[in-house]
């Protein structure tokens, strides 16, 4: 029963300054995110849901507070760093899938192993079992273009997982999906969760917040209840 | 990891088909340009590097100042080169050159030839010069009167074959011995050449060569050392300090030569091409000026290439924005993206070269031509030239590169995360930046389209202008040496019978060749100003020796007085004819009647009187203004025939005059030029840069244009939300158009404000090099700035058309 803490943050806010406004996006948000576990943030269209997820994900860097990330204090790293800490530990998925349109399915998966410095034939292998996973394997030689926004968002996930990242963040990941295809990406980061992949989420629908063990609900940039649906603790004990 | 790069870039280019092919043309065009630049330069900056040791060879000159007066020749009288070789050989080698005035026929094995360049020089010509031989014989080569040294072309014309040393042929009726056959002289040497006569000939035709006199010679000096050069000519200028204070002390009463200063000159034989402009040249030099125009040229059109795959490449950056975002969030740092664009730039500049070479290959015909060059591609395989183009291509990848590698590697991570690119405050300084670059661009544009609106109207100007003689339809046959002066009486009777010739004439010289200085005296000069006491009454005139026809064949005018009359039988030994600015300049009151006394190289003085007064003709170029001139009748020193044709069939009339000229002269060569192609030589330098700024300013504002497209393509794909939106509320394409057009036309203006300064004093410099031009007027710059604004505004309406024509829910979807 020793549960690592994966994410620990107190006090997180940024503040984005313009000529004329000042914005808090996210203030004062304290969250603790242990390993294994799989967390829906809710809230509001401008609440701060993407901010804090870009924050959480080493993609961007706090105005105040702190955040450490597998007990590291990250929150004064240089980009540098920050990019070491991502190409080892962290996958993402956004609702726009940010596939890269030159390359094909295959190339776009082995981008983060390559990044990673993996040889050559370890990285197909990876690929591979990879697209095997998201049943895309007889896709492998087409342009993202040449895909539905289901089969993309699959591209895009099998991305996120193929060097095993300790931590998934996804932002609206089934936002710009249809209900059945929504599902299946759903099921698929259930899957990933239950293998033992930290999960972080961003969206909209009651639906795929179901798949969470938590829910963390932002309003103007602060947490205002954390709903536990279902005992972290109890699940990992079984 | 850079397989993977290559590939995004090799298929982004290939789906960006537009925007890959204006940066790789626009790179190959600037490339090409600059490789021919390269080439020209390389070539123009090669003359005379041939020469063994060419860094100790030297030319020898006198310059001389006093009062006003400043007199710098290429030649020097026969005594130095003499004096050098008998009393300081110890320097190193001289040799002195003459050029030949009229050059002889050549004729052997039943064939003839006449060249038009032939030399004396001392037997040290080859201790000095590296004239590569194909065929000697043994011994000295230039010793004797009757030895001399062929080319290869007059041995192939001759005997058809190289190697013909020993063979005899007959020189103006004298038979030479071939002492030697030389490979034909390289075009960058400052002199050509086919025969080369020994000195000792011209020992025997004219006994004082050795002593001080007429100043005929090149002096040419090969030093031990360059140590050993410096000393000679500190030694040589301490000699004519001494000579030069010894004159100034016998001129105290008059004071003709008051602060009389002399310089020996050395100059360096690589220098003379380019930098040598003396009076009497041996041929028509270049010009250093135009090497740097070039030079700057050359590089603005790199830089214009640069900055437009600048722009180019920053305003697709945003389409890559995505692409590089989630590289970075995948963990690339910063410097692999750097590497990425640098490597992109490097891979277009290496694919542009290839393109460029093609480009070259192809242009040769016509850039050798304007430029009067012969180059070839296999030229750039020279150490040289790889090195350039090494570092070209380098440069030029790192400057194109540079920029777009910085702006895209500084792309916030989480700026991708966001839907949609935020191109606003990020963005403000890239587009200043590309503000600032599309003014460069277009300002070198317009700087270089108004010069070549300029040149273009100074040439048209020199075209048009009354030169005050008739060039049209008038034929120049030349005479190849001594010995056929004397049929030119009953040639020239026999030519005037021809059907369609008008009149014929000798002549030693045809407008647009130089014509040469000559002192004459006019004693009553003197005692017209007796209270000025330092009136001198020699005065320097320009010499046209001719005929009684002259007037009628060159199309002259008198303005005084009379032209030579056969009635007068006294014109042909005793009677002068000068232009009216020699009676100007010498302010020389009622110069009909006047004596003239001309001594030069004459045992015999001629004395005269001055007939008439012609009218200015322009017998030089318009760079400088009309000198004083004398015309006399002097058969020695004729060098053409002239026939003006009057009848329309001028094929039919030539025909003719070759017969009569065959039968006179059977061993001379009839060739002939016609006076007007002769005379538009003079300006071959001019109108030189004229094609070379015609080319340069199309290929400026070609690459201004891309470059400008390049920045529309930017603002616009910025825009394009915007442009949906003001589409869907109703604004007209034609409407949207306006939008956009109105800071390229501010940008457009800005520029043409710029470069008026800066071109104005450019091309006020560049027409005082013209004694007579055209006004520098402000049509050029007017006309400049419409076409730019032309260019332009179609350029940037024809982005705008496309970027708006699209279906606005097309770009809005995206978003
Ligand atoms: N780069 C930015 N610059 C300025 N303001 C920003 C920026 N990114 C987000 N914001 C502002 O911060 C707030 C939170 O944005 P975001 O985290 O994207 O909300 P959500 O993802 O919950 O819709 C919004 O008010 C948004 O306008
Ligand atoms: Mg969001």
């Amino acid at each position: 029963m020793n549960i690592e803490t994966m994410i620990k943050t107190s006090g997180l806010t940024k503040i984005y300054r313009n000529a004329e406004v000042e914005t808090r996006a996210i203030q004062d948000v304290c969250l603790e995110v242990k390993e294994g576990e799989f967390v829906a943030v809710m809230g509001p269209s401008g609440c701060g849901k993407t901010t804090l997820l870009n924050i959480l994900g080493l993609l961007d860097n706090p105005s105040a507070g702190t955040y450490h990330f597998l007990n590291e204090e990250t929150s004064k790293y240089k980009e540098k760093k920050r990019a070491q800490l991502r190409k080892k530990n962290l996958g993402y998925i956004f609702q726009n899938f940010n596939l890269i349109e030159e390359l094909n399915v295959y190339e776009n998966i082995e981008l983060p192993l390559i990044y990673m410095g993996y040889k050559g034939r370890y990285r197909k292998q990876l690929v591979l079992s990879a697209l095997e996973k998201m049943h895309m394997l007889h896709r492998k030689n087409h342009f993202p273009k040449q895909l539905s926004g289901g089969q993309q968002q699959r591209v895009a996930v099998a991305r996120a997982v193929v060097g095993s990242p300790k931590l998934i963040l996804a932002d609206e990941p089934t936002g710009n999906l249809d209900s059945a295809h929504g599902e299946e990406v759903m099921r698929t980061l259930g899957e990933l969760n239950k293998e033992g992949t930290t999960i972080i989420m961003v969206t909209h629908s009651q639906r795929d917040a179901s798949y969470a063990n938590r829910i963390v609900r932002l309003f103007d940039g602060q947490i205002i209840n954390e709903n536990i649906l279902q005992s972290f603790s109890e699940k990992k004990i079984i | 990891m850079l397989q993977n790069i290559f590939k995004t870039t090799t298929r982004f280019l290939f789906k960006n088909k537009v925007y890959s092919i204006i940066n790789v043309f626009g790179l190959a065009f600037g490339l090409a340009t600059s490789i021919l630049i390269f080439l020209y330069i390389n070539d123009e900056l090669s003359y005379d590097k041939f020469h063994k040791d060419y860094e100790r060879i030297y030319r020898i000159q006198e310059e001389y100042k006093w009062g006003e007066k400043n007199q710098l020749w290429a030649t020097t009288e026969g005594n130095l080169g003499y004096d050098l070789t008998v009393n300081h050989s110890a320097y190193g080698d001289a040799c002195r050159i003459m050029d030949i005035f009229n050059p002889p026929y050549l004729y052997a094995n039943g064939n003839s030839t006449s060249e038009k360049r032939m030399i004396y020089a001392d037997s040290s010509f080859l201790d000095v010069f590296s004239f590569p031989l194909i065929d000697k014989q043994a011994g000295s080569l230039l010793n004797s009167a009757d030895k001399i040294m062929v080319s290869n072309k007059i041995a192939k014309k001759l005997f058809g074959n190289s190697k013909i040393a020993g063979n005899q042929v007959e020189v103006d009726n004298k038979n030479c011995t071939i002492s030697a056959v030389f490979e034909d002289v390289p075009a960058n040497s400052h002199f050509h050449f086919d025969v080369v006569f020994s000195m000792m000939k011209l020992h025997q035709e004219w006994s004082r060569a050795d002593s001080a006199g007429p100043m005929v010679f090149y002096t040419y000096v090969k030093a031990k050392s360059l140590e050993k050069g410096k000393e000679l000519q500190s030694h040589l200028q301490k000699n004519m300090d001494e000579y030069l204070l010894n004159i100034l002390k016998k001129d105290s009463l008059s004071n003709r030569f008051a602060g009389l200063e002399g310089k020996m000159l050395f100059v360096p034989i690589s220098d003379i091409h380019l930098k040598s402009h003396a009076e009497k040249e041996l041929e028509n030099n270049g010009n250093f000026e135009y090497i740097i125009i070039y030079i700057t040229i050359g590089i603005f059109i790199l830089i214009l290439a640069a900055i437009n795959y600048t722009n180019l490449a920053t305003a697709s950056s945003i389409k890559r924005a995505k692409e590089i975002g989630m590289r970075k969030v995948m963990g690339a740092n910063t410097g692999s993206i750097f590497m990425q664009f640098i490597s992109e730039s490097f891979a277009l500049v290496l694919a542009s070269l290839l393109i460029s070479l093609i480009l070259v290959e192809l242009s040769f015909p016509y850039f050798n031509d304007f430029a009067g060059k012969n180059l070839v591609l296999s030229q750039l395989l020279k150490k040289e030239s790889i090195v350039y183009l090494v570092i070209v291509i380098l440069a030029l990848s790192i400057l194109s590169g540079l920029y777009p590698s910085v702006f895209m590697s500084r792309y916030k991570t989480s700026q991708v995360l966001a839907t949609k690119i935020n191109a606003g405050k990020n963005d403000l300084l890239n587009l200043a930046l590309r503000r600032f670059l599309v003014i460069s661009q277009f300002a070198i544009s317009i700087f270089l389209t108004i010069t070549a609106l300029t040149v273009a109207k100074q040439l048209r100007f020199i075209q048009n202008t009354d030169i005050g003689f008739n060039k049209e339809q008038v034929v120049v046959l030349p005479l190849s040496g001594q010995s056929n002066i004397k049929y030119i009486p009953e040639l020239k009777n026999e030519l005037q019978q021809i059907a369609g010739v008008e009149s014929v004439s000798g002549s030693s010289n045809i407008p647009g060749e130089r014509f040469g200085v000559y002192g004459v005296r006019m004693p009553e000069l003197r005692s017209t100003l007796k209270n000025d006491e330092k009136r001198s009454d020699r005065i320097g005139v320009r010499m046209l020796c001719a005929d009684y026809d002259f007037l009628n064949a060159f199309g002259l005018e008198m303005v005084a007085g009379r032209t030579f009359s056969k009635e007068n039988s006294a014109d042909s030994s005793s009677a002068f004819i000068i232009n009216e600015t020699a009676v100007a300049k010498y302010n020389i009151k009622d110069p009909i009647g006047k004596k003239m006394i001309f001594s030069y190289a004459l045992k015999k003085p001629k004395v005269g009187t001055i007939i008439g007064v012609v009218k200015d003709f322009h017998y030089a170029s318009f760079h400088t203004e009309v000198n004083p001139l004398m015309v006399h009748i002097f058969p020695r020193f004729y060098k053409y025939i002239i026939i003006k044709i009057a009848g329309d069939d001028l094929n039919k009339t030539l025909v003719e005059v070759e017969k009569t000229w065959n039968n006179y002269l059977p061993k001379v060569p009839f060739s002939y030029s016609f006076l007007d192609k002769t005379y538009d030589n003079i300006y071959t330098n001019d109108k030189r840069m004229g094609n070379v700024f015609y080319y340069f300013t199309f290929i400026a504002l070609l690459l201004a244009g891309m470059g400008l497209y390049g920045l529309a393509a930017f603002i616009t794909e910025q825009r394009s939300a915007e442009i949906s939106i003001r589409k869907i509320l109703g604004a007209s394409l034609g409407r949207i158009m306006f939008t956009l057009s109105k800071e390229f036309t501010i940008l457009i203006l800005i520029a043409n404000l710029i470069v008026w300064i800066p071109a104005w004093f450019f091309l006020k410099n560049w027409l005082n090099d013209f004694a007579i031009r055209i006004d520098l007027g402000i049509e050029g710059f007017i006309l400049a700035a419409l076409f730019s604004l032309i260019i332009g505004l179609l350029t940037v309406s024809l982005k705008t058309y496309i970027t708006a024509r699209a279906n606005p829910v097309e770009t809005l979807k995206t978003d």
